[in-house]
């Protein structure tokens, strides 16, 4: 991928200024995160789903999908490809969690029924590459390296 | 893994202007925006329009397995549909780690995902094969075909080449090995004398911190013993008891370990390798079966049964496959340098 792609996403050809298009990025991986807290799901997982998120808006416009169903997608996903498997049905209850609130039957079905057409949505799009390499654990590495120096030397 | 591009075929506004801004400056490659094509144009997925329904071959694991003609370059695929049995859930898991698996491996001795069909709206989705023509359990039981020497000693090399690959190959960043289920029927061969293996459906990465995981993955008979005495641990060594039992189901054409049942499995496999003991099989009582099954105690017969069958390195290397210590068994790159392997007749080059 080119540096130069990232000003010429589809959603930025649609006509999406750089920085809105940015902050959409954002409020999905904001999402994504903190479901898969309410989830306790492994940081793995999570940075899975961010990684299909963004890989999916790189190919596909703001303008035509609703970045909170694609967002609720890849966590499904990366919970199922990451062996960390949580239910449909969890899902659907943290997404709509709210304090003081009890989601209806049809609501989680309904919410249900879209993830499920999202997710093949997804994979095709992202090719069904659910595998990546996340640079935290060499950073994690790196970082005890580090440490090591420091109580050496310091 | 990122997908390989395709050639673009429509070539933008974009491209033309940068081409003449470059012409002095021939050393920066014109930029290109990648994003501009059609997500079709990534390789991967494609529309089920492209092939010709043919006939049905099989049942996989988890789906129903068919013929098919791609109508772009008129090669037959095999397309294994996957089952939504499970609504609630959407793709299965056992989809989704074969899925993962296939992408990561390639092999010319493993079975190569080309792409994945998706049919949206009837929730359908296909991984496309190569079409292969036979299996190795259909080949032995086929009356017609006798399998020479050569040809024996071909397949259970690319068999062992094919094991290797798996067993080295990091497939994942934690995890270590591949296990996968292996059984003759799980074998293909086509017709220019390439053996495959096909099927990862109960395949799952391995992690050799001691995930534990169920003990009901090879089919039962080509199970170790230690899987049925209740071990959880998941080695490599699993794959080559059942290396061994394919190679010996070579020389016999059907299969050396027939078990009905568990415990009848169980039974067999010691009358063949002898009763475990201490020396052949360290640790096998603190295994948490080992005190619910009577042993009868008895001799190993390996070397015996197969007498008749094969030569004295045939014979020496099988006995070094089905052995019952896990720890003790030949591993696929040591069976590889056996001296089966360089001995007359020769390996030949599939194709011939």
């Amino acid at each position: 991928m080119h540096k130069e792609d990232s000003k010429n996403t589809p959603s930025i050809l649609n006509g999406m200024r750089y920085e809105e298009e940015l902050l959409y990025r954002m409020r999905g991986v904001c999402l994504i995160q903190i479901v898969g807290y309410r989830l306790e799901l492994p940081v793995h997982s999570v940075a899975t789903a961010s990684t299909l998120y963004h890989r999916f808006f790189t190919r596909k416009s703001f303008y035509d999908y609703k970045y909170t169903r694609i967002a609720q997608a890849c966590l499904f996903i990366a919970c199922k490809s990451d062996e960390s498997s949580r239910r449909a049905q969890d899902i659907a209850k943290s997404w709509t969690y709210k304090p003081k609130e009890t989601r209806s039957e049809k609501a989680i079905a309904k919410f249900i029924s879209d993830l499920l057409y999202n997710e093949l949505l997804v994979l095709e799009v992202v090719c069904f590459d659910m595998s990546f390499e996340h640079p935290y654990y060499d950073m994690l590495e790196f970082v005890k390296e580090v440490g090591k120096k420091v109580t050496q030397y310091g | 893994m990122r997908p390989a591009y395709q050639e673009d075929t429509q070539p933008s506004k974009k491209k033309r202007v940068e081409d003449s801004d470059t012409a002095d400056t021939p050393y920066i490659k014109p930029y290109v925006p990648q994003i501009l094509r059609s997500p079709r144009d990534f390789t991967g997925t494609s529309k089920i329009t492209d092939y010709e329904f043919l006939n049905k071959i099989g049942q996989g694991t988890f789906g129903e397995v068919h013929k098919a003609r791609d109508k772009r370059t008129d090669n037959l695929k095999a397309l294994k549909r996957i089952m939504m049995h499970n609504e609630k859930e959407g793709l299965p898991l056992n989809a989704i780690r074969e899925i993962k698996i296939l992408k990561q491996l390639r092999h010319k001795n493993i079975i190569q995902l080309i792409e994945i069909v998706v049919e949206r709206e009837k929730r359908d989705v296909y991984l496309v094969f190569p079409y292969m023509d036979h299996d190795l359990e259909g080949l032995m039981n086929n009356p017609e075909v006798r399998l020479t020497k050569t040809q024996t000693k071909t397949y259970f090399k690319q068999l062992l080449e094919g094991t290797e690959y798996l067993h080295h190959h990091p497939v994942y960043v934690r995890n270590n090995n591949v296990s996968s289920s292996f059984a003759a029927a799980n074998l293909l061969i086509n017709n220019c004398g390439i053996l495959k293996i096909g099927d990862f459906g109960l395949a799952r990465t391995v992690n050799e911190d001691a995930l534990e995981y169920t003990n009901g993955v090879v089919t039962r008979w080509y199970r170790p013993p230690e899987l049925f005495l209740g071990a959880k641990k998941y080695t490599s060594s699993i794959d080559m008891w059942g290396v061994g039992c394919i190679f010996g189901e070579l020389f016999k054409s059907k299969a050396i370990l027939p078990g009905h049942d568990d415990i009848d499995q169980l039974k067999k496999i010691f009358q063949l390798c002898g009763s475990p003991t201490k020396f052949n099989m360290p640790h096998w009582d603190s295994l948490p079966h080992s005190k619910t099954i009577k042993v009868e105690v008895g001799p190993r017969q390996v070397r015996e049964t197969f007498q008749r069958f094969e030569g004295e390195e045939a014979i020496d290397l099988l006995d070094r496959l089905l052995v019952l210590d896990p720890a003790r068994r030949l591993a696929a790159s040591e069976a590889l340098d056996h001296d089966y392997f360089y001995t007359e007749p020769l390996p030949i080059k599939p194709s011939e």
